[in-house]
């Protein structure tokens, strides 16, 4: 397993809203709330780093093919939208 | 082109009589990739309100009712017939159901498209998956008369041509199964998998808003969320779809 890749699915749920959408009664924008910067790495290391706009959807989903170090790997995601609320997920990877 | 022509006849003849022999749920009519999509836990985005339901069961409902898989078979018999002493009755479905539950903790006010209602509904369909769908009215005289009018009244709305389109539902439906419009197959009627992650919504939804979106489609005035019509459409349409497979939450385009 170790050298092999693998898929890695990372799956976002955020309303990415583009600030251009009108709210149910035709009159007020919704505003704008998207995730700006994500960041995955594999063992504290950088593997992925990205910058989002207004043209991604809803519920992000980001994939990578990662190379199986030897020993532990651990994959970790973080997110920040434009309103400064942030998120975070880790995972083991376990080779079986 | 004669030839050409007796081939499509007889494509659609088989499309059609495939739909009428052996019920087709509207899962059957999916691109290969959105048929995928619904497959892959990791990439499909109603995992997310799968889990949040899973979590608020936990914590809110599993005391009372135990394993999510207990309400399987009730998931598959909705929308319900629920009276009481002041009045005649009303039919439920599903997400109204979740929400008169949620109200007995909380003094927020539910819609059928609130997240939380959403997510419970989700993960509810998921336990219910294969169940066969079943309705039965009332079994009290006056009570049965009055779902039995319900059931009448979505009929007639079914085979009723409304909106600016002047289109019925029973045209494209039933009529037009099989055939293509824009970029989507037509598919039969039938309820099999709510709530739907609907790409262009990006975000999930009840039946209720679907069949909303099914007013606007013809350009008809779009009843509000949780009108009796509605709830009667529902009851037709699953009706319709009575025995066959529950699929579980699905993916639209």
């Amino acid at each position: 397993m170790v050298g092999q890749q693998v898929e890695v699915k990372v799956l976002i749920g955020h309303p990415m809203e583009t600030g251009y959408r009108l709210g149910d009664g035709g009159n007020e924008r919704i505003p704008k709330n998207i995730i700006d910067k994500v960041t995955i790495r594999l063992n504290q290391e950088i593997i992925l780093q990205a910058e989002l706009g207004t043209g991604i959807a809803a519920n992000p989903l980001f994939s990578v093919f990662v190379t199986v170090p030897s020993g532990a790997a651990m994959i970790s995601v973080d997110w920040e939208d434009d309103q400064g609320v942030k998120g975070r997920a880790e995972k083991l990877l376990v080779s079986t | 082109m004669k030839r050409r022509l007796v081939i499509i006849g007889l494509i659609l003849f088989l499309v059609s009589s495939i739909a009428h022999s052996q019920r087709l749920s509207g899962n059957a009519f999916l691109p290969p990739e959105l048929m995928s999509l619904g497959k892959d836990e990791a990439a499909n985005p109603l995992s997310l309100w799968n889990d949040q339901g899973h979590t608020i069961w936990e914590a809110k409902c599993q005391e009372c009712h135990g394993k999510m898989s207990s309400l399987a078979i009730a998931v598959v018999q909705f929308p319900k017939w629920i009276s009481n002493s002041t009045s005649q009755g009303r039919l439920l479905n599903l997400e109204d159901q979740i929400g008169v539950c949620l109200s007995r903790t909380s003094t927020q006010k539910w819609s059928t498209e609130s997240n939380e209602v959403l997510a419970l509904s989700t993960a509810l369909s998921d336990a219910a998956k294969g169940q066969k769908i079943r309705i039965e009215g009332p079994t009290a005289a006056i009570e049965h008369q009055a779902w039995q009018e319900q059931m009448n009244l979505a009929a007639k709305i079914y085979v009723t041509r409304q909106g600016r389109l002047n289109l019925a539902c029973t045209q494209c439906h039933d009529q037009k199964i099989g055939i293509q419009l824009r970029s989507d197959v037509i598919s039969p009627a039938f309820v099999t998998g709510f709530p739907i992650y609907r790409q262009s919504w990006q975000t999930a939804g009840s039946i209720d808003r679907r069949l909303r979106a099914c007013y606007s489609g013809v350009q008809a005035l779009v009843p509000p969320s949780g009108s009796p019509e509605l709830r009667a459409l529902e009851l037709f349409l699953k009706k319709r779809s009575e025995g066959m497979p529950w699929d579980g939450p699905s993916i639209r385009r």
